[in-house]
């Protein structure tokens, strides 16, 4: 399961949330998931060519997630107000409002899950807020972190955190000095503190083993390891490479026998399993994919015979699925015996289906096969726990992402659209269906599936928790629209939930049950959604109210 | 026609005429500021000789009486819930020969006597509550100041049932984010932070502030309604009070979202701080909401707004923070409710647009309007623009003027039975006043020696013959439903006429009162 895919210019592209345990986008911002095909690479391992099917498809885009809209904790949304260096926060039971300050800036925020806990970071200083909130109101302590830090994330058991600069997210310009340096924040009560480290050259996202107890930086120089029991103070810490570093004579010509890696090569979709055994990549615009034990630090190539352009690994970390688009291939790799014995792997083959992305479910039993760019209205669906035959899925648009809900059961499927007016006089109905954005609704065990056709462009959307319903939001400003759309997905209706301005991001508060929509207004709005009754409540003007003065 | 003349006419002119050094007070102008109906009496306000003649109507014959005031009358106004006026005068700054004199709120009743209480500051500008027990003096923005320094955020609250004190009147200047107070409104009692209170809401632009009367000692608590940033020029222009949800609704121009401010119960900081304080929150009202009203029960608050801007009205849950939109047939930019009679609750809106935007009007039933939406709008055509309205919806009636060409003609909608009688007239509906018990609307054409009038009783038209073109006509309260139509002269001058015989024969003259006492005092 990946809940969302870095897409980096350079070297690495990670997938943060590979074990599932990343830290906490499990409950807010667009849950996208797309295909992270490349372009076809000429002089590393096997690449795309004659008869492939797939030859010239252009790089698909991977959609992030924003430390900068609301958050939402347990029962709070946190909102950062940088104008002001203050947080709002706000009750999503009562709607009361509180502002706290939080250092010079408070710009990217973070909470952790299932908590009323939330970091944010300064971007006119060096310093990290940590705000929690009780029933007594939000304290606030600040930390010293690294300059121009811009992206946060957290232990699965909430006791440490990592921020870090991440160069590919909107920051507020690189300053000078060292790329390589993070700051690990200790969480634990009566502990709190921040320690800087040195990893690996540009940091682009971190993970963390099952218990919380490791950190994995992914940086371009591979994949550096926090053993967080172990940073008690000032140390390097090691970093582990994908690359296979050692001066050779091959070098020279030489062809020893095992697939060879490029020193310019790139690997994307960096994944650690959930046990932290084992980080596994593909390597940009080949058909190899590498493999390093993290205890051992040994790395080895699998050559997987055609491009491999996306690669996913289950949540508990016993399989990899790996998409060969131009073989209209899937291949499922137990891990770890099956990246040595070629022999363990299945071979899923689907003839004609352009097989450039795989997404697994959260409970990895299934598995969703498309292509983000391919003008191909098919899906397949897998199933990777049983032994039902995959599925074709006609789903009438093409596909843009994909998104299960965190029960599994359903999926929500995005799609793309023809360029051109969809109510233009004279259209047949299906000129008015290629051109119209929207969305379908899957029933994985039936296959069911609800196309979803909207009147303007799928914004932002989030399955909520306990896999009920999702909420996907429509704006178009021109054409005064500003809703988000309730689906149930017990049964794949559809309800409008009008709201007074654009919106903009949309997450969950845990205990409250309710969805928040962040809008698009002067003083700020949010509109809470109750996700079993579809009761709405909004609040506005929370900046506002902590400028009232007596 | 019965006139009445008094004698001090023929008196003063003799005294003009026999003048060889002329005593300067000779020379003050008798001019008065616009005339004040309060009970059976009018108030005429003479600034220059710093007093006001009252007018008693109550007897059979009108009464006549003077009351000294303080220096530079410049504003009188009805007192509210009472029979009396109010006076402010800004005092004198002084000058070679005249020595200055502290502004001052006067209180006149019409039986001659006045309440005096000293401001510190020339205040151009009045708020009253509904009650008629407080009073603010404020600053009009718009007026001149003829003061070398002032400060427009400085105000006065007077406690008008009480005495003057060292507390009463409490003076204060308000926080300000760089406005001015523009307008005043005060709330009715209602409970706020377990205690039954009435506040002032002061707007000023871009930002309202909160004064509890109930202690006038605490600091003000100042909402800003943008954030420094925003250039919108958000005025505040409405303001609504759900007493039983001690809640503020609040209409604002150049915003589409409505603010609603509800009062909650705090811990105060200091002994000076205020035991509650605004929860802001903003509605959305479509586009331009141009006006507002409350409807529902307490447990279910709801608000009607009509936004020309997007053409519908809106039916905002305040609990849910959800709108119902009813996309309108003809645009409105008012709201009437009205009920069954004029003690029920409402059950319907009548929306209206003015100012020639509309030639159709809206009934939107209120009952399950969220649920039946279009279905609770009915849609009435009048066939003409509707340049201004006069709603009383205690007769169920609205007057509308239409313009048409050079003469006005008016269109009486019958609440009840959803018709529009067309009325012809050579009138427009500007200076259109109701009388006491708001069954007659009368009108004084400019110009014209005559007082229309339409009994709303029977939508019966008529007019009175006068004997001099009518400046304005007021309505007298007291047992007779009478209006006095006001004439121009300097030596003061109305007609009295009995609304229940309005007829020529029945009216009666009054004239030559604001010479009253003018012998008396040059005789000295």
């Amino acid at each position: 399961m990946k809940a969302y895919t870095l897409t980096l210019p350079l070297v690495f592209a990670a997938a943060l949330d590979a074990c599932g345990s990343a830290s906490n986008d499990s409950l807010a911002g667009p849950r996208f998931d797309t295909d992270a095909g490349t372009q076809p690479r000429a002089d590393v391992g096997s690449t795309g060519g004659a008869g492939f099917a797939d030859g010239g498809l252009p790089r698909e885009t991977g959609e992030t997630r924003s430390f900068q809209t609301p958050q939402g904790g347990a029962r709070h949304v946190y909102v950062a107000n940088p104008a002001r260096d203050h947080v709002e926060v706000i009750d999503a039971e009562t709607l009361a409002i509180s502002s706290v300050e939080a250092g010079d800036g408070p710009t990217y925020l973070a909470t952790v899950p299932n908590t009323d806990t939330a970091l944010v970071l300064d971007v006119n200083a060096p310093t990290l807020a940590l705000l929690q909130t009780t029933a007594t109101g939000t304290t606030s302590r600040s930390f010293d972190v690294v300059d121009g830090a811009n992206a946060i994330a957290i232990a699965p058991d909430a006791q440490h955190a990592v921020v870090f600069l991440d160069t590919a997210q909107p920051n507020q310009g690189v300053p000078a000095g060292s790329f390589q340096e993070i700051s690990v924040l200790d969480l634990r009560p009566g502990h709190e503190s921040s320690l800087a480290l040195s990893v690996g050259f540009r940091p682009t996202g971190v993970t963390f083993s099952g218990d919380g107890a490791t950190g994995y930086v992914v940086t371009e120089d591979g994949v550096t390891i926090l053993d967080f029991a172990a940073l008690t103070g000032p140390r390097l810490v090691p970093t582990v490479s994908f690359r296979d570093d050692a001066v050779t004579a091959d070098d020279a010509g030489v062809d020893g026998g095992a697939p060879h890696i490029s020193r310019d090569a790139t690997v994307a979709d960096v994944a650690v399993t959930r046990d932290g055994h084992l980080a596994l990549a593909r390597v940009d615009g080949t058909s190899l994919l590498r493999a390093v034990d993290l205890r051992t630090r040994v790395a080895q190539t699998v050559d997987l015979g055609s491009e491999v352009t996306d690669l996913d690994v289950a949540p508990d970390g016993s399989f990899a699925v790996a998409a060969l688009r131009s073989a209209s291939r899937v291949v499922r790799i137990p891990l770890p015996d099956g990246l040595g014995d070629a022999a363990m792997r299945t071979v899923i083959s689907l003839p004609g289906e352009v097989t450039g992305s795989v997404t697994l479910s959260p409970d990895g039993a299934r598995a969703l096969v498309y292509s983000s760019v391919a003008a191909t209205d098919h899906a397949t669906l897998l199933d990777l726990a049983g032994t039902t035959a995959p599925s074709l899925l006609h789903l009438r648009k093409p596909v843009r992402a994909v998104a299960f809900a965190p029960d599994g059961r359903t999926a929500l499927v995005v799609h793309r659209h023809a360029d051109g007016d969809a109510h233009a006089p004279g259209l047949d109905l299906a000129t008015q269906i290629d051109r119209s954005p929207g969305y379908s609704l899957l029933d994985c065990a039936s296959r069911f599936s609800v196309l979803a056709l909207t009147d303007t462009e799928v914004g932002p959307f989030m399955l909520v928790p306990d896999g009920s319903s999702a909420f996907v939001l429509l704006r178009d400003d021109a054409r005064n629209i500003a809703r988000a759309q309730r689906v149930s997905l017990a049964n794949f209706t559809v309800r409008d939930v009008l709201l007074g301005s654009p919106p903009v991001s949309v997450g969950a508060v845990s205990l409250s049950h309710r969805v928040f929509i962040g809008q698009d207004h002067p003083e700020g709005r949010i509109t809470f959604v109750d996700w079993s009754t579809g009761t709405q409540q909004s609040v506005t003007g929370f900046e506002l109210n902590s400028r009232i003065v007596e | 026609m019965n006139p009445i003349l008094r004698p001090q006419t023929l008196c003063f002119a003799l005294v003009l005429a026999a003048c060889g050094q002329r005593d300067p007070r000779y020379g003050l102008s008798m001019a008065t500021l616009p005339p004040v109906a309060a009970g059976s009496a009018l108030f005429y306000v003479q600034p220059a000789l710093d007093r006001a003649v009252v007018v008693d109507t109550g007897t059979t014959d009108p009464t006549v009486r003077s009351v000294a005031l303080g220096t530079g009358a410049a504003l009188a106004v009805p007192r509210a819930a009472h029979a009396e006026a109010l006076v402010l005068s800004r005092g004198e700054r002084g000058s070679d020969g005249v020595d200055p004199a502290p502004a001052s709120l006067a209180a006149v009743t019409a039986t001659g006597t006045a309440r005096r209480w000293t401001l510190d500051a020339p205040f151009t500008a009045l708020s009253q509550s509904d009650d008629g027990r407080w009073a603010l003096a404020t600053f009009d923005p718009h007026a001149v100041s003829e003061r070398l320094l002032f400060n427009p955020n400085e105000l006065a609250l007077v406690d008008l049932d009480a005495a003057p004190s060292a507390t009463n009147p409490v003076v204060r200047t308000v926080r300000s984010f760089g406005g001015v107070p523009q307008r005043v409104v005060f709330s009715p009692a209602m409970v706020v932070a377990g205690e039954r209170r009435v506040l002032a809401v002061v707007l000023s632009d871009a930002y309202v502030t909160l004064l509890d009367l109930a202690h006038p000692d605490r600091s003000e608590v100042t909402v800003r309604l943008t954030l420094p940033e925003d250039t919108r020029a958000i005025a505040p222009s409405q303001v609504l009070f759900d007493v039983e949800n001690a809640t503020i609704y609040l209409r604002a121009d150049a915003s589409n979202d409505l603010y609603v401010m509800r009062l909650v119960q705090v811990t105060p900081a200091s002994a000076t701080s205020e035991d509650f304080r605004p929860a802001l929150n903003q509605l959305a009202a479509g586009t331009h909401p141009s006006d507002m009203a409350l409807t529902g029960t307490a447990a279910a608050r709801r608000v009607l707004v009509v936004s020309p801007g997007s053409q519908d009205a809106r039916l905002l849950d305040t609990v849910a923070n959800t709108s119902t939109v009813l996309p309108l047939s003809a645009p409105a930019n008012h709201i009437l409710l009205f009920g069954a009679d004029a003690t029920a609750p409402a059950t319907t809106a009548l929306l209206y647009g003015t100012n020639g935007v509309a030639s159709a009007v809206s009934f939107v039933a209120l009952t399950d309007l969220a649920a039946r939406r279009s279905l609770n709008v009915e849609t009435l055509q009048l066939g003409r623009t509707i340049g201004d309205a006069l709603p009383l919806p205690e007769r169920k009636v609205v007057l509308f003027s239409h313009p048409s060409g050079t003469t006005g003609s008016l269109s009486l909608l019958d609440l009840s039975q959803r018709t529009a009688a067309p009325i012809y007239s050579e009138a427009s509906l500007g200076g259109a006043r109701f009388d006491g018990d708001r069954q007659t609307v009368w009108v004084a054409p400019d110009g014209l020696q005559r007082l229309g009038y339409i009994d709303l009783d029977g939508f019966r038209p008529g007019e009175v013959r006068l004997d001099a073109a009518a400046t304005d006509v007021v309505a007298l309260g007291g047992a007779a439903r009478r209006v006095a139509a006001l004439h121009a002269g300097a030596e003061g001058w109305f007609t009295l006429i009995d609304g229940a015989q309005p007829t020529r024969a029945h009216a009666r003259s009054v004239r030559g009162f604001l010479l009253e006492g003018l012998l008396d005092e040059g005789a000295q």
